[in-house]
């Protein structure tokens, strides 16, 4: 076996490997690009210095963010001035909040519990302390229904599976 | 200028077809729940063990050149004789 074969296979190998490493970040992009169907969309506004939510029902919050286990949600996330970023380091959830422009990113919380949310893109004197609460509860049934089915099927399995169509 | 412009079509035209045609066929299946920070972090861990395997050949590949071809080598120490080799 000459140099060239050695060098050759050598050559080979990280080309697959960059090529396997490049097609899963691609699957997972795909994924997180495109949120489930049943997802509930969460306003997410930043503003120097502090964060405001506006869920679908019309609820609004501030500084603090209650979701429910096991639900997707989609966060429409805004800046009412400058550049912030929105991050749930626990959930590796991190977008830009640029003025005049919405981007989306979207979650499901797996476990219930209390999470920080971060503003991560340098906005001003108090960014450092530009942080709400998030708190993820357990889904409840409404009282004295047995029926769960307006609970997302996610919530319904013990662990999440596919929810086609 | 550099590249014929048929060449540049041949290689330009399969590229958008095939890429539009993987778009639509991966379009069906986006929109699964997943765990994003698993998925994430699954990523990075294998990110991180590529990187580190193809670190690890080629430090061994240095350590073994710079031990190979290291002066006080008896190997190193005479030429390689030419004879009857042409
Ligand atoms: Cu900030």
């Amino acid at each position: 076996m000459g140099h060239s074969t050695v060098e050759w296979v050598y050559v080979g190998v990280v080309v697959a490997l960059l090529i396997y490493i490049g097609a899963s970040a691609w699957d997972v992009e795909r994924f997180l690009d495109h949120p489930p169907k049943d997802a509930k969309v969460v306003k997410v506004t930043g503003q120097q210095w502090f964060w405001t939510f506006e869920h679908e029902d019309g609820k609004k919050e501030l500084g603090e963010l209650h979701l429910v286990k096991g639900v997707p949600y989609v966060f429409e996330i805004t800046s009412r001035d400058v550049n912030h970023s929105f991050n749930i380091p626990d959930l590796t959830v991190l977008m830009d909040a640029v003025p005049g422009r919405i981007n989306h990113m979207w979650v499901m919380p797996d476990a219930s519990g209390e999470y920080l949310i971060q503003c991560r893109e340098y906005c001003g004197f108090s960014h450092y302390q530009m942080r709400a609460k998030l708190f993820v509860e357990e889904a409840i049934p409404v009282s004295g229904e047995t029926e769960v089915s307006n609970i997302p099927v996610s919530v319904q399995e013990a662990k999440p599976v596919i929810a086609n169509n | 200028m550099g590249i014929p412009l048929r060449q540049a079509l041949l290689v330009a035209i399969p590229l958008v077809v095939m890429f539009s045609i993987l778009q639509a066929a991966f379009a069906q299946e986006a929109g699964k729940v997943i765990i994003n920070r698993v998925e994430v972090w699954g990523l990075f861990y294998k990110g991180m063990v590529i990187a580190f395997t193809i670190g690890a050949i080629v430090m061994g590949v240095i350590a073994y050149v710079v031990f190979r071809f290291r002066e006080s080598n008896p190997k190193n120490a005479s030429r390689t004789s030419m004879e009857g080799r042409h």
